[in-house]
Order: structure tokens, then sequence, then C-alpha cells
């Protein structure tokens, strides 16, 4: 059923979302930044991932999203204190919700042990907020549900199934609306007084089933006579639900004797057949959502259906639109429409949901667009058309807007690293655990946008990079302590844009790279010479060799034989480079540096050799033409040129990329100098520059293979291909120490 | 009736602008500047709530009410989403409070 599987597919989608605001919010609570509105974000999270979970039936997901949530609700009335104790078991219980989210998401099973001690903990603290003895479960807070042949944990809260969860979509649709209650909920001043909130419980009520509420305001007195922390208000609700009334008293249980409470069954005498459960239909009416343009219904007085969440622009015209009718749905499905829906993110940013397959091909399309663009005009300008002709001014005009167009689909895809970066407290959590190590994580610029394509690319390397930055850059407790540093150790990983690229950086403030041990493991390993005079910076770089590794000992987190080479190649084919800063006590450095995006590049387009060459503008500072007394050789084939005050090395690229075995007179070209990620600079040598413009990066890997020196591949305005030249490769392969570095690495290949 | 019309533009009056956050904490504030504004028109801007709690939502209909009483006119202009969302939760609508009637 594809309706359905979107609709899950949706819901899975906003658990992750909720997963990450639950995850942030707790951190900021740990960090002492929380306010009440963090922890009621908190909660809302957890709850909304219980809410949905229930309308799937994922029963483990909601008992344990249930008890969660009551430990949440109890830190948010205040009577729970937001300790570090409490906010550990809380992140540990995040974790276990992520992981229960993922097991009903593939099918699998969570460690059920685990949730279930996490669940006695929790259970715990409940316990401990109401001033309890822990594990006894209260006449207040037991409640029925039914016998399960799963292990059982005592969370007070009723029995815990925790057998794998199946999930008959087919029953889906036709659930919710069995059980018909007309509720009367009337609270009093001392339920507000104790922090509940009678929009919460209704919320909750939501959750169950179709509800009608009706709010009766006949109590309200005159502002004259309000008493600002009164209750005045009724709520009559009429709910349609295939929970137990039970299930339906379970959400009056924390109100149940600060407000007066009616539930009774109502008799089936309607037909009642807009049944669905609103979280499904809430989901199907934001998969249907907004483009829809149908004027609002007209609602009559204070009658709202059940739809919590549906925002209303204008007060004029408030009527929350109506859940969508799972047929409708489906009709909306089977004309292809569907993909995509909007998403009321609770904030006021309207938000929409689209296929990635979709900005893509956009993407491919503005690509494509450019290109012809490109081509168009310069066959016009070939034809003769002059420059100055109201033709050439359109062409100009189309041109901006190709590549505003091309920056606006851009934006689409680019994203906070935030998302890779909230999964990352979780890992330092685990390897911390694992290695016995204290280890604080300190995030920078996690709002930094990226192109989606890279960030998805970038968890690996990162996480495998923070996993060694605790298992081999930080010390043990003890070690630290002995060298006069903290217990905790500091791992900092700091995200920021420069000259158009994302810049990654790890660090750690360990015990540095080990450079005697290192060099000699690569001696022992053959990767280098045993007589190779080595500096620091080509010694940090060992680690970097495929084969090389210093762990003594295998353990769970590194030395799997899985090296820092597997995280420079994925770096690499992404475009990026990564580097090591190494200070021996004080810690290591990675920085890693990455394109924005993997689909434009700004380049300057030069004459190699009969080649047409890209290079990509944000490498370059400037350009000169070398007069024969600013070029000195030394040393053989090598040279430098004169720039002002500096000598610069002069890399002749027609020779580095094999287009000529001569080397190329230095005045006769055009020297172009570059900076590489290092920020040392050199002088790339050309013959001529053709001009600069955006082109639309081709990978070269997918059509062809990899070549050394070069990045990538476009397409030019007459058609022809042009190669994107990886400036620091040249550069790096220009040098005698190069060289030798690229000899070491065939060594180790071999 | 430009008292139940909740548009920012047709009406005239004293604007306040609503605190974004209303909860349990908000309601006694609320109640004293909504007092020391009694008996003029005044004009809601409910544009930057971002929670509304029952308590506050009890005040603005009490406020209606009385604006109502005193023949002033009282209205909501530019509820936000969590304004009118908070409100949807509870069976109410920015319309449906403006038309409580005065209790006898």
């Amino acid at each position: 059923m594809d309706a359905m599987a979107e609709i899950r597919q949706t819901f899975f989608e906003e658990c992750a979302e909720q997963l990450a605001e639950l995850e942030a919010g707790l951190l900021a609570i740990e960090n002492g930044e929380a306010d009440s509105d963090t922890v009621n974000a908190v909660f809302r999270a957890v709850h909304s991932i219980k809410g949905g979970a229930g309308a799937f039936c994922l029963d483990d997901l909601v008992h344990f999203a249930h008890v969660f949530e009551t430990t949440l609700d109890e830190m948010r009335s205040g009577r729970l204190d937001s300790s570090d104790h409490v906010v550990k078991i809380m992140l540990r219980s995040a974790d276990a919700l992520a992981d229960l989210v993922t097991a009903a998401r593939d099918g699998g099973t969570a460690d059920a042990e685990r949730s279930g001690a996490l669940i006695n903990e929790l259970k715990g603290l409940v316990a401990l907020a109401k001033g309890e003895e822990p594990p006894a479960p209260s006449a207040g807070t037991a409640k029925s549900a039914p016998a399960s042949d799963g292990p059982v944990y005592d969370d007070g809260m009723g029995d815990i199934d925790f057998t794998p969860v199946a999930v008959d979509l087919s029953d889906l649709m036709g659930m919710g609306g069995d059980n018909r209650f007309k509720i009367v909920f009337k609270p009093s001043s001392r339920m507000y007084a104790k922090a509940n909130e009678a929009n919460r419980v209704l919320r909750d009520v939501y959750a169950l089933g179709e509800a009608k509420v009706v709010c009766d305001m006949s109590e309200v007195p005159l502002l004259t006579a309000i008493d600002p922390e009164g209750a005045y208000l009724t709520f009559n609700i009429e709910l349609s639900t295939a929970e137990s009334e039970d299930k339906v008293r379970e959400v009056f249980e924390f109100v149940e004797f600060d407000s007066e409470l009616s539930v009774e069954v109502m008799e089936d005498d309607d037909d009642g057949d807009d049944s669905d459960d609103p979280d499904i239909a809430d989901i199907l009416a934001r998969i249907k959502a907004a483009p829809d343009d149908e004027g609002p219904e007209e609602v009559k007085e204070a009658e709202v259906e059940a739809k919590p969440a549906a925002p209303a622009k204008v007060a004029e015209a408030p009527a929350p639109a109506r859940p969508a009718a799972p047929s409708e749905a489906a009709k909306a499905d089977a004309g292809g429409d569907a993909k995509g829906g909007a998403a009321a993110g609770g904030g006021a940013a309207q938000t929409i949901r689209v296929d990635l397959e979709r900005v893509d091909r956009l993407i491919d399309l503005v690509g494509e667009l450019v290109i012809h663009q490109v081509m168009l005009s310069q066959r016009a300008y070939q034809a003769g058309l002059a420059r100055a002709s109201d033709v050439a001014v359109g062409f100009d005009e189309l041109e901006q807007l190709t590549r505003e167009i091309q920056d606006s689909v851009m934006a689409i895809r680019a994203q906070p690293v935030k998302s890779v970066f909230q999964r990352l407290p979780r890992l330092v959590r685990e390897v911390a655990d694992i290695s016995g190590k204290q280890v604080k994580l300190v995030t920078e610029g996690e709002w930094t946008e990226v192109d989606k394509t890279v960030i998805e690319r970038l968890a690996d390397p990162l996480t495998h990079m923070i996993r060694n930055a605790i298992d081999h850059g930080l010390e043990r407790p003890e070690e630290r302590l002995e060298a006069g540093k903290p217990e905790e150790g500091i791992v900092r990983v700091a995200a920021m844009h420069r000259s158009g690229r994302i810049v990654i950086e790890i660090s750690d403030d360990g015990a540095g790279i080990n450079r005697k041990r290192v060099k000699e493991i690569a001696i022992k390993k053959g990767l280098v010479p045993p007589e190779a005079n080595l500096s620091d910076e080509e010694i940090d770089n060992l680690i970097f060799l495929p084969g090389f590794s210093t762990a003594e000992k295998i353990s769970s987190l590194s030395g799997r034989g899985v090296g820092m080479d597997v995280v420079k190649r994925s770096i690499q084919a992404l475009g990026g480079r990564v580097s090591i800063v190494s200070r021996p006590g004080k810690g290591s450095t990675f920085t890693m540096s990455l394109p924005l995006t993997l689909a434009v590049l700004d380049g300057m387009i030069v004459s190699v050799g009969d080649q047409t060459v890209v290079v990509p503008l944000t490498a370059i500072i400037e350009t000169l033409q070398p007069k024969a007394s600013e070029v000195k050789s030394f040393g053989g084939d090598a040279r430098l040129v004169q720039v002002r005050d500096n000598f610069l090395p002069l890399v002749d690229v027609a020779r580095e990329l094999g287009y000529s075995y001569e080397l190329a007179s230095a005045t006769g070209g055009v020297a172009i100098l570059v900076e590489a990620e290092n920020g040392a600079r050199s002088a790339l040598l050309v013959d001529a520059i053709q001009g600069q413009r955006q082109v639309v990066i081709k990978s070269l890997e997918a059509n062809y293979g990899r070549v050394p020196g070069i990045a990538a591949a476009t397409i030019l305005g007459d058609g022809r291909v042009a190669l994107i030249l990886d400036v620091d490769a040249v550069v790096a392969t220009s040098r005698p120490e190069g060289n030798f570095f690229n000899s070491g690495m065939q060594h180790a290949a071999e | 009736m430009p008292r139940k019309s909740t548009k920012a533009s047709s009406l005239e009056g004293t604007v306040y602008s609503l605190p974004p956050v209303l909860d349990l904490k908000a309601a006694t504030p609320l109640v004293e500047k909504l007092m020391s504004l009694k008996g003029q028109n005044i004009v809601l801007d409910a544009s930057k709530v971002e929670r509304l709690g029952t308590q506050c939502v009890q005040i603005l209909i009490a406020a209606a009410a009385t604006w109502k009483d005193d023949m002033a006119s009282f209205s909501i202009a530019e509820p936000s989403d969590s304004f009118t969302s908070g409100l949807h939760v509870l069976g109410l609508t920015p319309q449906a409070i403006l038309e409580k009637e005065v209790a006898q």
C-alpha cells in the first residue's frame, strides 16, 4: 500500500527530526543553557514520537517513549532537577529511543535489556521526583495494559511488551473509531497550579483517535472578576478511538484528582466514518497539504476538528485543515502528485519535504541550462554578433538569470552541518565509555551550510576521525592528571566557511602524535625506507598511508585496519583534502577542507599545451606574467618565481599533467598564484588565460576513473570536455618530497 | 460590526502586542495590562505569540466579554500559527474568543 508506506516514511523522517531536537535540547540542559522552552521542546519531541508510534502500533517504542515522557514531565514541572545524573540518564534514554525508532523502521529489534534497564532508571527518577520509594508502582501510576509474552520490566506504568514489532500496514487504515467516548474535562485551578496544562492533556487525547473538542466558556467571568490563575473552562470531548476506556482514562491520570472528569462510552449511533487516527490523518493532511488552495472551511463556534497543529494564517479565516481522508491521499498518490508535502514544523517557518531525486534532477537540468546558455552566447558571438547589440545585452541578462536560478537551486540542497554534528555527542559518549576516558565534546559552527551530498558523505570520515581522536589522541585520565591536564579531555569539532570551501577541524587536547613511534612503525611496515629523513609534518602525514596502524591491540574502536587512509580517500573523493597539525603534549588538529557543493565551480579557464584546463577560482590569489629576471632556476628543473618579496615554486602544469616533457619557458606563459589548503603558495605556469566562468562539475570518477592531479571534468561552451585541476595535488606532486612521498605510497600499495 | 472583525487594518484602537510566552506566569501581568487598557478600543497583536497557556486564553475570553460589556472594540490581529494552534487544541478559534457573551 503505497500511501501507507509513504506515511510511514514521513513518520520516520519526523522521528529523525524529533530525535535530533531531543538530543539538542538535552545537551543544552546538560550545558546549563536550558530554559523552560528547551524542556518543553524536549518533552514535545518524545511526545510526538510516542503519538506517531502509537498510530503505527509500535508498542515497545510507545512504551519506552511513554515512560521517558513521564520523566520529562517531572522535569518540566520542576519536580525533577536537571542534575548531571538525571541528564545523563535522559541522554542514554534518547539513544535508546533512537535505537527503538531505527529498529521499528528497519524491522530489527532494539536492545530490549538496555531499554528495560533504562525504563527502571527513568521510573526511579519519577519516584524520586514524587518523593516515593523507587520501585513501588503506586495506585496513581499503575495502569492496566494487555498481558504480554515478552520480558516484563517494572516501569510502574504497566506491562511492557518487548516482543519484536510486527507492523501490519493493511490494518492501519482501518484503525481508530471502534470506541466512542464522551468526555467532560473540567480542570481546576489546582491542576494549573501544579504546572499541568489543559492543552497538554487535550493533545494526548487527540493522539488517541479522532477528537472533537468543544470548549465551554460560559463560566469565564469578566476581566474585573477573574482570578488570573483560576480555572473556568470546561472541555466537552467526543473521541473516536481504537483504544479502550482504560487507555483513555490513562491520559488524564496525572490530572485526575485536580479536575472533574467523566468518561462515558457513547452509543454507536451515527456512522462516524471519519474515524481515521489523527496521527495518520495528520501526516496525510501534511502530505496533501499546502498547495491545495481550497478555501478554508467555516468552523462554527468553538468547534474544531482534531487538528491541533494546523497553522491558520489569519484570524478571520481560522478554519484548520480537516484531516484528509485516506482515500483522498491515496487518490493524490495515484496521480503521482503526493510525493512532496508541506510540514508545519512547529515553528513559524513553513517547510516542504521534497524527494531528493527531484532536487537532483532539477540541479542537473539547471547545469545543462548553464552549459547551453554559454554555448548559445559563444556561438552567437562567433557568428558575428556585436557585443553592444540588444541581443548581446539579452544574453548577459540571461546569463545572470541562469546563475541566479543555479544559486537558488543549490541553496535548496544546502543544509547546516548540524545534522551530522548532532550524531556526534552520542558517538563521543559511546567511545568514551568503551575506552574508559572522560571526554567533553565541543562543537562550533554547526549552522554552517553545505550541500546535502557533502553532508551525507561527511559523516563516515568525521566519525572515524573522532573515534581516532578519543582512542589515540586523548590520554587516559590518570595520564592526563600526571601531565597536569584536567581528567576530562576535550574533543572540539568546528565547521566554518573558508574561501568558498567548508573546513572542518577536529582537534583534541591529548598527547599529540608520537612521532618517534609513528616513524618506527612506518619503517617496520616498510612504508618508508629506514634511512628516510622526514620532517615532522611528513611523519604526521604517515598516518594517512594505507596499512598504517599504531594500535598495538585491536580494540573495538580502532585498529581494525580501516585506517586514516580510508578517511583520506573518502575525503579526496569528495574533492576535499585533509591535513594534520600536531603538537607534542598539546594535542592534534585534523583539518578537512571540502567543496561547498559538488555541482558547480567558479573556474579560470586556461590553456595548457593544446588542452583547456579549469583552475578552481577559490585557489587563485592573483595572476602575473613572469619576467625573465624574476625566474630563478635551482637544483635541476626546479624553478622559483619572485613575486614582490617572496620566492614561490613555479609549477609547470603541462609537465605535471604529462602534456609535455619539455620544460615550458616561464616568460612565454602566465603564472597563476595559488594557495594550497595548508596555506603554502605556489605559482602554476600555464600558457594563457582564456577567461573565467562558472562550470558544471561532472565527475570523472563516475564517468572514467580517477586521474592524478585532476579533480573532475566539465563541458565547455563549445561542447568540449575540459579537466578541472586539483591544485593541491599538482603542487604536491611537483615537489621532490611529494614525489618521494608518492613512491612511499606506492611501496605501501605493493 | 468592527468588534467582531479580527483584521487590524479595519480597526482602530490602542495596539497591544501580546508577549511571546503566555503561560501560567504571564497570566497575572496579562490581566494587569489589559485592565490598564480597559475602556479603550484595543487591538491585540498576536503575531509574536509562541506559547499559549489555557489560563491566558481564559483571560483573553474574559477581556473580550468585558470589552463587549463596555461597548468598546476588541480585536485580535495577525495571530501567529502558535496562537491559532494553541486555541485549536482547546477547541477554540480567535473568532470564537471574541464571541463570548457577557456572563450574567
